[in-house]
């Protein structure tokens, strides 16, 4: 070791932070060398003046300034974290800024095609999903598009008959179907879609609304519980 | 990083007001007595702002930070343990909003020291540096250090913390913290000496 690393270890032990094996050894150097004496006598100097650092009047006036803005600040509805009272406006900022995109993008330009699609994803094995189109333009790109696009809301003939097969995109726009009670259930036991209906009280799925438009990077999903 | 228990006995200079009281006024202040907290402030103010004062170098950047920890503190109110000390707690958040203006305002320590904060000898005919000059030197070589060096060693020797309660503050191991309280004493010294030497 050099007078350099001793160096750091005067500095420490100066204020008693050095651990004593490291203590003794520091010590026994400073006997023998006058460079590192110096050097101990200098920064015993300078540990003094910082330490008087903490002892300088920091002035009432400061201190009182201090205050006032805290006071400002807390009467400045100031709220004890946990009330979840920017959540919901958050909340509420959030759905209002969806709506207005949704209703601008469907009012306000003629040259974008919109078609809302709303339907219920529920388990093939339950019952088929309903599928119904609310609102539908004249135009038969956009619905073969949708049905690429949106392979759930295609005529469901075809998921439910030969869902093996991929079977060619129906350029038809998609039509409402009744429901159908699978096969091998009993009428008596599927009363006219009673059945599924209950199902849906007992298990609520999600009501999934897509709007799909004339471009096919832009499709909006919008989920309701 | 090793995690380290904040509830640790203060050897520092002693607060304002007693352990005990404090502890009492903090849970009248969770309960939502603004006077209570206004105790906690009174109590604690002058060593949350003599530490930001030391580790920004100055008083207008200190009460800015002093401000925003107690307004921190009373928005974490709940997360505070009224059992254990509180002062742990407010060192550590001090350094924490101490370290986000620096980073905020783009400091520029070398700007400071020699502009600001150093002691000027025109109209000092003997060249003589006086107790207040060489305190203002300190104070301007504190601002040369990195901000962890700086934290180190206000909280050791200015706010008087041994070194595991200022590893535990700073979330840093104790080796750690004596290889930066080491490293900033020695810039310390030597920053003075240099200064002192221009000087004469």
């Amino acid at each position: 070791m050099n007078c350099a690393d001793y160096e750091r270890l005067i500095a420490l032990d100066v204020e008693g932070d050095l651990p004593q094996p490291q203590g003794r050894a520091a010590a026994e150097h400073l006997l023998s060398c006058p460079s590192c004496q110096k050097f101990e006598d200098s920064l015993k100097t300078s540990q003094a003046l910082l330490k008087e650092l903490g002892q300088e009047p920091l002035g009432e006036e400061t201190l009182t300034e201090v205050r006032r803005r805290v006071r400002i600040g807390l009467a400045g509805a100031m709220q004890p974290e946990g009330l979840p009272v920017w959540r919901l406006a958050l909340g509420v900022g959030v759905v209002a800024a969806l709506i207005f995109t949704v209703v601008t993008l469907h009012h306000s330009s003629p040259g974008v095609k919109t078609r809302i699609v709303a339907e219920r994803s529920t388990p093939a094995s339950v019952a088929p999903p309903a599928h119904a189109t609310i609102n539908e333009t004249p135009n038969s790109k956009i619905a073969s598009r949708s049905a690429k696009s949106a392979p759930a809301a295609r005529d469901l003939s075809n998921t439910a008959g030969r869902a093996s097969k991929p079977g060619p995109i129906s350029q038809a726009p998609p039509r409402v179907r009744s429901l159908k009670r699978p096969q091998g259930v009993p009428p008596s036991r599927f009363p006219s879609g009673a059945l599924r209906a209950n199902a849906e009280i007992q298990h609520p799925q999600p009501l999934t609304i897509k709007l799909l438009t004339d471009n096919p990077n832009v499709v909006i999903y919008w989920l309701i519980d | 990083m090793e995690s380290h228990d904040l509830a640790l006995t203060m050897t520092g200079p002693a607060p304002e007001e007693s352990t005990a009281d404090s502890a009492q006024a903090l849970e009248r202040a969770m309960g939502g007595d603004r006077a209570a907290f206004d105790e906690l402030l009174r109590c604690y103010e002058r060593r949350v702002l003599m530490t930001a004062w030391r580790i920004l170098g100055s008083k207008e950047d200190a009460q800015d930070a002093a401000q925003e920890v107690f307004l921190r503190l009373y928005r974490q109110l709940q997360r505070v343990d009224p059992k254990r000390p509180l002062m742990p707690w407010l060192y550590r958040m001090t350094v924490n909003v101490c370290h986000d203006l620096h980073r905020k305002r783009r400091w520029n320590p070398d700007l400071r020291v020699e502009e600001a904060n150093c002691p000027s000898t025109e109209g000092d005919p003997t060249g003589e540096i006086t107790r207040a000059e060489q305190k203002q030197m300190i104070a301007a070589a504190l601002q040369t250090l990195t901000e962890k060096e700086r934290s180190a060693v206000v909280l050791r020797d200015i706010e008087g913390l041994s070194t595991s309660e200022v590893a535990g503050i700073l979330g840093s191991r104790e080796t750690t913290v004596r290889s930066q309280i080491s490293s900033a004493r020695v810039k310390i010294k030597k920053f003075v000496e240099r200064l002192e030497r221009g000087r004469s």
